[in-house]
C-alpha cells in the first residue's frame, strides 16, 4: 500500500489525475460497447428468424426423406440447421435471457440452454414444420461479440494514460513550485540570522500561505531578537553580584570552603561567558583576515597543559586561511573546554589539509556520543548526560555550530580512534 | 603581616583611585586594595574624580577606572583624564567585551582587568603597572601602540600580532607578555629570573610549572614557525635569551 500511495503532494495528484480518468475512460468503453453489442444481437437474431423461417418452409412440400438434407444445406457457419421428427426440448417456457429470441420466432418455438455442449451449439431451438417433425437448430450467437477490447483499444489507452502523466507532472510541478520555495524558506529559519521573505507568486492559496509565513517569520525573528537580548541582558548583569561575591570570598579565611566557593563562582562565570559567547556568534563586527589557525590551536593547548590538562597540539606549525580570529578562538576554546570536562583526557588537536578546506579535529578518550544523539548534542542548551554533574549550559557546541556556519564551514562528530568523541571544524580555505 | 611589611617597603604607601560606580564593588575594591597595604582614594563618577585630582595633595599613583560608569562614560573620562595626565590607568571592564578593551588601551589605558576577577589577580596587575611606572617623562607614550620587528608589527591595543605575510597569528597570555618584554629590550640578554618576573605577572598559571623555556620556546614556535624562519630569539648560553631584531614604534 505504502508503495502504491505516493508521499509528495505532486504525485498524489498526478495519482488521482490518472485514476479518475482512467476510470471515466473505461466506463464510457463499457458502456459504448454494451450498447454496440444490443444492437448487433437484435440484427443477427433477425436474420436467424429469416433463416429458420426459409427452412421451415422449404422443407414442409419434400417427402420425409428428403427434409434433413435440405434443412442441413441450409445451414451458416454459427447457425447448424436439421429436421428431425421429435423436438429435443420439451415444450417449457425459455429461460428468460432467450425470451425475446423466443418471442420473434414465432408461436410453439422451443429454446434452451445447454451450458455443458461445444462452443456454437450451446444455444438449442427446435420449430414445428407445418408437415410434421421440427426444424432443429443450434447456434452460437450467444457467444458472438464477445467485449474483449482489441489491441488497438489498447494501446490507445496506454498512450492516453503515458500521455495524461506527463502532462500532470509538469503541470503539478509548476502548481507546486511555489509551496516548495516556501518550505525551503521555512527550513532556513535559525539559520540565517536575517529573514529572507518569500516571493508571493502561484495560486491564491499558495500567495497567502506565503504571505502569512513573512509574517510569522518576522514574528519569530522579534521574539527571537527580544529573547536573546533579555538573555544577554540577564547575563551581563549576573557579572556585577558575581564580581562582587568573588571579592567577598577573597576576604574569607584560606581552607576547603573557601576553595569550593571559588570554584563554583568560576563555574557561573564560565556559564555567563558561555551563554555570551553563543549569543554574539554572529553578531559582531570583527573583520575576516587571513589568520593562523596552527597558532590558536597551540595557545588552547597551552594554556589547558599550563592548568594542568593533558592537551596538545599535533599538526603543522602554520596553518593560514582567511578567518575571523577572535571568533574561531571563541569556538575552538568551547570545543577544547567540552572535551576536557564531558570527555577524558588525552585531548588532541590537529589540522587537516583536505585541499578546498581545512579541518580542525578534536579528539579525546572519554566515551564520546551515541550516533542517535549527535544531532541532538549539537543544538543549543541541551546536555546529554545531566547526571553527569550539571556542568556548563550545554552550549559548547552550539556555539562552535554557530561559527562553522557563519563561516561556510561545518560541525561534524565522530568516533574517535581512542572511543571517544572526535569533533571535526571544517572550515573553507577561501573567503566565500 | 611579615609579607605586608615587605609590599609597604616595595610600594610605600603608593596611593590608589579607584572610580567605581557601583557602591558595593567600590567598597570591596577598596578594602582589598587597604588590605594590600596601599593608600586608597575612591570617587563614585567623573565629578568626584576630577575634584580628587584637582587637589594637588591627593595625587594617585595610579588610577583604577571602572569604563561601564553611568553619564559622562568611564572611556570618556579616560579620554579628557589622557589629555592633563600619565597616570597609570588599569581599567575595569566587563569579560570579553573586546571594543570597549580596544577602545580603552587605544585612548590611553595600560592594561586591563575583566570582571569578574580574582582579587589576587587584581593585586598582581596593580603591582606589576606599578613596578613598569618609571617617571613619567621616561615612560614612552602609552598612546604608541604599535610595535614594529623584523616585518612583525604588534599592536598593544588589540593584542594582535601580524605577520611580515600580513597574516594575524594568536598568542597565549604568557606569550604575550614575554613578547612586550623582549620589544621593550630590544638587543639586550634578559635572564631566565627577569623573564619569570614577567610570568609571575600573570595569575592563574603556575610559573614554576612551566619554566620560562617552555614559553620562550612556544613564543619561538609563533613567530619562526618554519625551519629556514630567520631566529629572532637567541639563547644566550647559560644567561637567558635576546632578542635581535630592531624594534621601531610607531
Amino acid at each position: 500500500m505504502k508503495l502504491l500511495w505516493p508521499d509528495s503532494l505532486a504525485g498524489r495528484i498526478t495519482l488521482l489525475l490518472l485514476g479518475g480518468l482512467m476510470l471515466l475512460h473505461f466506463g464510457s468503453l463499457w458502456v459504448h460497447e454494451r450498447a454496440l453489442r444490443e444492437s448487433e444481437q437484435g440484427a443477427r437474431l433477425e436474420r436467424m428468424a429469416d433463416q429458420l423461417a426459409m427452412a421451415r418452409a422449404a422443407v414442409a412440400p419434400l417427402p420425409e426423406a428428403a427434409r434433413d438434407a435440405a434443412a442441413h444445406a441450409l445451414s451458416r457457419p454459427g447457425l447448424e440447421i436439421h429436421w428431425d421428427r421429435v423436438a429435443p426440448l420439451p415444450a417449457a417456457a425459455p429461460p428468460e435471457a432467450l425470451a425475446a429470441a423466443a418471442a420473434r420466432l414465432g408461436a410453439g418455438a422451443r429454446l434452451g440452454w445447454d451450458p455443458k455442449a461445444e462452443p456454437g451449439h450451446r444455444v438449442l431451438g427446435a420449430l414445428p414444420v407445418d408437415g410434421g417433425g421440427w426444424i432443429v437448430f443450434s447456434a452460437s450467437w450467444l457467444a458472438a461479440g464477445g467485449g474483449a477490447l482489441d489491441h488497438g483499444g489498447i494501446s490507445s489507452m496506454v498512450a492516453m494514460a503515458l500521455g495524461i502523466g506527463l502532462i500532470s507532472i509538469l503541470v503539478i510541478r509548476w502548481i507546486t513550485g511555489p509551496l516548495r520555495r516556501l518550505a525551503s524558506a521555512a527550513d532556513r529559519i535559525g539559520r540565517d540570522p536575517s529573514p529572507i521573505p518569500v516571493p508571493m507568486e502561484g495560486p491564491r492559496e499558495v500567495r497567502h500561505a506565503a504571505s502569512t509565513f513573512n509574517t510569522m517569520q518576522e514574528r519569530i525573528g522579534r521574539l527571537l531578537e527580544d529573547r536573546t537580548e533579555a538573555l544577554a541582558a540577564m547575563s551581563h548583569d549576573l557579572r556585577t553580584p558575581l564580581s562582587r561575591l568573588q571579592l567577598r570570598v577573597g576576604f574569607l579565611p584560606e581552607g576547603e570552603d573557601r576553595a569550593r566557593m571559588e570554584a563554583d563562582i568560576a563555574e557561573m562565570e564560565a556559564m555567563v561567558a558561555r551563554t555570551l559567547d553563543y549569543i554574539r556568534e554572529g553578531h559582531d563586527t570583527e573583520p575576516v583576515k587571513p589568520a593562523d589557525l596552527a597558532a590558536i590551536l597551540q595557545t588552547l593547548a597551552s594554556d589547558a597543559a599550563d592548568q594542568g590538562h593533558d592537551v596538545a597540539y599535533e599538526g603543522p606549525g602554520r596553518a593560514v586561511l582567511p578567518l575571523r580570529r577572535i571568533a574561531a578562538k571563541r569556538a575552538l576554546s568551547n570545543l577544547v573546554d567540552n572535551a576536557l570536562r564531558h570527555g577524558r583526557p588525552p585531548v588532541r588537536l590537529g589540522i587537516h589539509d583536505q585541499g578546498a578546506t581545512l579541518a580542525v579535529e578534536i579528539r579525546d578518550a572519554g566515551g564520546g556520543i551515541a550516533e542517535a544523539d549527535r544531532a541532538r548534542a549539537v543544538a543549543p542548551f541541551v546536555q546529554l548526560d545531566p547526571a553527569r554533574g550539571g556542568s556548563g549550559v550545554g552550549l559548547g557546541l552550539a556555539i562552535a555550530q554557530r561559527f562553522a556556519q557563519a563561516s561556510d564551514g561545518r560541525l561534524e562528530l565522530g568516533a574517535a580512534r581512542e572511543g571517544g568523541l572526535l569533533v571535526r571544524l571544517v572550515l573553507p580555505r577561501q573567503a566565500g | 603581616m611579615s609579607d605586608a611589611a615587605e609590599r609597604r617597603l616595595l610600594d610605600p604607601e603608593a596611593h590608589i583611585l579607584v572610580v567605581e560606580d557601583d557602591g558595593e564593588m567600590r567598597n570591596l575594591v577598596a578594602r582589598l586594595l587597604r588590605e594590600a597595604a596601599f593608600r586608597v582614594s575612591t570617587a563614585r563618577d567623573g565629578r568626584e574624580m576630577w575634584a580628587l585630582l584637582d587637589n594637588p595633595a591627593g595625587q594617585p599613583d595610579l588610577v583604577l577606572l571602572d569604563v561601564m560608569l553611568p553619564g559622562s562614560s568611564g572611556l570618556d573620562l579616560l579620554r579628557r583624564l589622557r589629555e592633563r595626565s600619565r597616570v597609570p590607568v588599569l581599567m575595569l571592564t566587563a569579560r570579553r567585551e573586546e571594543m570597549d578593551r580596544v577602545l580603552g588601551l587605544e585612548l590611553g589605558a595600560d592594561d586591563y582587568v575583566a570582571k569578574p576577577f580574582a582579587p589576587r589577580e587584581l593585586i598582581a596587575r596593580v603591582r606589576a603597572l606599578l613596578r613598569r611606572a618609571a617617571p613619567a617623562d621616561a615612560r614612552p607614550d602609552p598612546r604608541s601602540r604599535r610595535l614594529a620587528f623584523a616585518g612583525w608589527v604588534l599592536d598593544t591595543a588589540r593584542r594582535e600580532l601580524t605577520s611580515p605575510d600580513g597574516v594575524s597569528v594568536d598568542l597565549s597570555g604568557a606569550e604575550y607578555d614575554l613578547l612586550i618584554a623582549f620589544l621593550d629590550h630590544p638587543q639586550r640578554v634578559l635572564t631566565r629570573e627577569q623573564l619569570l618576573e614577567v610570568a609571575k605577572r600573570r595569575v592563574g598559571a603556575d610559573p614554576f610549572d612551566r619554566t620560562v623555556d617552555v614559553q620562550v620556546s612556544r613564543l619561538r614556535r609563533k613567530i619562526e614557525p618554519e625551519d629556514d624562519s630567520p631566529s629572532l630569539i637567541k639563547t644566550v648560553r647559560g644567561a637567558g635569551y635576546v632578542l635581535v631584531a630592531d624594534v621601531t614604534r610607531a
